[in-house]
């Protein structure tokens, strides 16, 4: 700014005098603004925050990881009580779901860690959704989960869900968990398992 | 890709500026090699390797954008 000024100046004055004059005006506001910068920089590592990690916004680090990831985008967002919700639409839809779902899992977990660090119950969870895939998904699970609880009701033999996240899983047990004589169970090692519907044995 | 992942390495560590990735070129897949702080690895690898694989997703579906293969190498 101060350098921008200077010029300004210079050349609206004609007589070498005046202009030399000017200059020297524009070298001290720069060296002013010189020793200013360091103070602004200094403000920002201590952002008040207990564990002394200043808190990342959300919104910026979804911003930069799409940016760097190529995508075009655009994204909506909502606050509610229990987290933010941000749905992102563009060309790229498929490539972000991943197989799966797998991508925009990725994204809302690194995410939710940058920002949350390694506390377990933050205040504002994320929720990450592109064109509205889990909401969809969510629904197809459900219609799944039903058809196959009145399936093993029908039958007595068990029926087998194929791998699922957390959350999908979730989705199974909230639908089922008030069924009459079905009960669920996830099988399996790690992130992704199987659900296992099968008749209720206490009757 | 190189820049994806320093930048997610550096939002997730102590140390930022001990984030060292490296970039090798092969004929059809590129090996991404990430160099963090000792006392960080554990932060890039997450429990049971969850923020590996997250950080593996995220940079194979990048690299399948540009019709190219991905894999990320965490170096001790």
């Amino acid at each position: 700014m101060a350098w921008f000024f200077g010029s300004k100046n210079k050349d609206e004055v004609n007589s070498g005098e005046e202009s030399s004059q000017t200059i020297e005006k524009a070298e001290e506001k720069t060296d002013d603004s010189a020793a200013a910068f360091p103070c602004a920089l200094e403000e920002k590592p201590g952002s008040g925050f207990p564990s002394g990690k200043p808190q990342k916004s959300p919104d910026d680090i979804l911003k930069n990881l799409l940016d760097l990831m190529g995508v075009e985008y655009a994204i909506s967002r909502e606050e509610t009580d229990d987290g933010i919700h941000f749905n992102i639409s563009g060309e790229y839809e498929a490539l972000l779901i991943g197989k799966m779902g797998q991508t925009l899992d990725a994204l809302e977990y690194l995410i939710g860690k940058i920002c949350h660090g390694g506390r377990e119950a933050p205040e504002k969870r994320i929720f990450l959704d592109v064109g509205n895939y889990r909401k969809k998904r969510e629904e197809k699970i459900v219609f799944l989960a039903r058809k196959l609880a009145s399936r093993v009701a029908d039958h007595g033999r068990p029926e087998i869900i194929k791998p699922m996240s957390p959350m999908e899983r979730k989705i199974v047990h909230m639908t089922l968990r008030d069924h009459p004589c079905v009960e669920t169970k996830s099988e399996g090692e790690g992130f992704y398992k199987e659900i296992v519907l099968s008749y209720k044995k206490s009757l | 890709m190189k820049e994806l992942v320093a930048y997610m390495a550096r939002e997730l560590v102590d140390f930022p500026e001990q984030v060292e990735v490296r970039e090798i070129e092969g004929e059809k897949t590129t090996v991404v090699e990430l160099k963090v702080a000792k006392d960080d690895i554990g932060k890039v690898i997450g429990r049971q390797g969850k923020t590996a694989r997250a950080m593996r997703s995220i940079l194979s579906a990048t690299a399948m954008k540009q019709g190219k293969r991905a894999m990320l190498e965490i170096l001790e």
